[in-house]
Parts: C-alpha cells; sequence; structure tokens
C-alpha cells in the first residue's frame, strides 16, 4: 500500500490552504464597490437621488425592464409605475448598499455581509445583464461580484476584520429553531 | 494515545485529523460555490446573450423600435412605439413616419421633423414615468424603455384612400437611417 512519492507530492500541493489574507484585497474591492455605489448618489451626484432630476436612478431602473429576468423584471416594472415607491425602494436599496460596503470593508459580520452583496450582486445580474456596449459588462460585473461575495459567506473575515475582536465576547451565530447560523 | 494527542495542541495527529475535517468542509463548500456559480453564469449568459446556442446578442448595442398595437382609426393615427434595445445613455430620434397605401405600394402620407418636433405634449401618452417618449427640436426623441402611444392627424387625401383599406403599412425611420414597419388596422 507505499503512495508513491509523486502521489504524495501532488496530494500537498493540492491540499494547500489558501490563507484567508489572501482575500483581503478582494473584499476590500467588493465592499468599495457597493460603499461607492451609495456615495456616487449621495455625496457626489445628489441629482441622482432627485426624483425630478433626469440623473434620477428611477430612469436606470426603467432601463433595466425591457430584457430584465424573472423576477426581477415584474418587481421592476411595478416598481417604476409607482414614483413613490421607486424613491424609497432607492433608498432602501441605498442603504443596504452602503451597510455591506462599510461591513465588507471593516470585516464586520463578514459572512452575513458577504450573503448580502452575493444577492445584491445576484439582482443586478438579472436586472441588467444584458446591458453593456462593450463587453456585457454588467453581466461580467454580476457574475464575478456575486460568486467572489459568496466566498466570504463561506471564509468569513480572518484576523483583519472587527469580527476577529468581536469574537472574544460572542461567537458570532445566531440559533434559528434547528439552524444554527454563523453571521461571521 | 489519542486523548492525549487532542489536548496536545500541535501534536501531528490533531493536524492531520484537523486537516481532513477542513479538507471535507472546504470541498463541499467549495462544490457548493462551484454549482451556484456555474449555474447562475451559464443561465444568464444564455437568456441575456444567447451566449450557448442560437445568435449572441447585445440589446444593448442597436436602437430598435417596435409598433405593437398601432392602429389607424378614421383620421388618426395611433403611433404606439416601444423601444426595447439600444444604448441607455443616448436617445433614438424618430425623423419620419409615414403610411404605405398596401394596394398601390405608394407612400399616401409622411411626417418629417418639422411635423414630429411639433407634436404637443397632449397627444402624447407615456406608460412610464421615468423614460418618456418626447417631442425634440429634430424629431420625436424615444429613449431606451420609453412606452408612448402618440397621435398623429392625417390629411384628407390618405384619409380617403384608407377609407377603403383595412390596413396599412407603418414605417418609422430613425435619425441613423434604419426603419421599422409595422401592418397597422385600418377601421373608420
Amino acid at each position: 500500500m507505499a503512495v508513491s512519492a509523486q502521489r504524495i507530492e501532488q496530494r500537498n500541493s493540492e491540499i494547500n490552504w489558501v490563507p484567508i489574507s489572501y482575500l483581503w484585497a478582494l473584499r476590500f474591492i467588493i465592499g468599495f464597490q457597493f460603499l461607492t455605489a451609495f456615495l456616487r448618489r449621495y455625496v457626489n451626484v445628489p441629482a441622482k437621488i432627485d426624483p425630478n432630476s433626469a440623473q434620477f436612478v428611477g430612469h436606470k431602473f426603467s432601463e433595466f425592464t425591457p430584457h430584465a429576468m424573472w423576477p426581477v423584471q415584474p418587481i421592476l416594472n411595478a416598481i417604476i409605475l409607482h414614483p413613490g415607491v421607486t424613491y424609497g425602494f432607492l433608498v432602501f436599496f441605498s442603504i443596504v448598499e452602503f451597510l455591506i460596503g462599510v461591513f465588507l470593508i471593516t470585516g464586520t459580520l463578514t459572512r452575513l455581509a458577504g450573503f448580502g452583496a452575493a444577492i445584491l450582486a445576484l439582482m443586478i445580474l438579472f436586472g441588467s445583464g444584458w446591458m453593456g456596449t462593450s463587453c456585457v459588462d454588467e453581466w461580467q460585473i454580476g457574475t464575478v461580484e456575486g460568486i467572489a461575495a459568496m466566498i466570504f459567506m463561506f471564509s468569513g473575515g480572518g484576523r483583519l476584520s472587527i469580527d476577529h475582536y468581536l469574537r472574544k465576547y460572542w461567537d458570532g451565530r445566531i440559533k434559528f429553531g434547528k439552524f444554527n447560523i454563523p453571521l461571521m | 494515545m489519542s486523548t492525549i494527542s487532542v489536548q496536545t495542541k500541535h501534536s501531528v495527529e490533531n493536524t492531520a485529523a484537523t486537516e481532513v475535517m477542513q479538507t471535507k468542509g472546504s470541498r463541499k463548500a467549495g462544490t457548493i460555490m462551484l454549482i451556484i456559480g456555474v449555474f447562475f453564469t451559464l443561465l444568464t449568459y444564455q437568456v441575456e446573450h444567447n451566449g450557448l446556442w442560437g445568435k449572441l446578442v447585445n440589446y444593448n448595442k442597436l436602437p430598435l423600435i417596435t409598433m405593437q398595437g398601432t392602429s389607424i382609426q378614421g383620421d388618426v393615427l395611433h403611433l404606439s412605439l416601444y423601444r426595447p434595445n439600444g444604448p441607455d445613455t443616448y436617445g433614438s430620434f424618430v425623423e419620419k413616419v409615414t403610411i404605405t397605401d398596401p394596394k398601390s405600394k405608394s407612400i399616401i402620407e409622411t411626417w418629417l421633423p418639422a411635423a414630429l418636433s411639433k407634436v404637443p405634449k397632449a397627444a402624447i401618452k407615456n406608460v412610464y414615468h421615468y423614460q418618456k417618449v418626447k417631442a425634440g427640436p429634430w424629431g420625436l426623441v424615444v429613449p431606451l424603455a420609453a412606452k408612448a402611444a402618440v397621435t398623429l392627424r392625417l390629411n384628407t387625401k390618405a384619409q380617403a384612400i384608407l377609407a377603403t383599406q383595412h390596413s396599412a403599412k407603418i414605417t418609422v425611420e430613425d435619425v441613423s437611417g434604419v426603419k421599422w414597419s409595422f401592418e397597422s388596422n385600418v377601421s373608420q
């Protein structure tokens, strides 16, 4: 039953662990994408959140509808037909993006933030994945961002994170019936 | 022996056992991520771009105007415009609308920029609140995702010819020269 040296070498090279520190750069970038999505609206160009402006984000929601996928298409359609709902949805969406951005950058409740980012990216993918005039851009963003965010649902934040300090006081899990869900 | 190895933090056996456990756990997580990633990537690539089979499309590149629901009633053309395709950053511009007599194949009515730019607001009924069809200085501006019914009045000659017809071809021309046609019902 001797295992050949070659086999052992192969096994060792494939079992090598990827340190979570390798993911810090990725976590920063994904977080920054969501945080700046918020900042572009609320800091750089406030016209984007002014319902009477031509730059209002509601126009974008409308632009997504022709080829958006189910279930995003009917949801968007319902939203854009009611201006009040459009504004409320935009504010909600922006707050969620802000929180996810800050949480990912700082590594706070990283696994929960990763879940939120993956859901948002999936909505972007299903809503605007058909857009992008040069390299099917939005589709690339949606898939890469979504799958990158999903990694943090499993990996957590590592040592360079608020979670690392929180863990001294709390195990970061919530019990939900028979489910025991890790948030960090 | 095994209890000792559990208690000894850095014992070889313990490391090996943890590694086996982690390998199994991470393989499961990796498999889940792989399945989800492949599923959504392939699904959206096909649905949104026909990337796997059929002809590859990018709906965001060239404007398209559809006219489903367009009809002629008496002396009025109810032109239903919808633009599902094309760039989101710049409008499509309708510079010319014509009606072709199905019998003689000749154009019996034409609206040019001078007329289209003067279409009153009340004659354009937009469906959506944000992306709207409107009259610009050189014709009708039709942004992406805009849907509207535009009412245009026919001249008496065209009206007289269409009085005996049941259908007529409506053609809309973009400023780029691209044309889109629709076979419209005619009713009195």
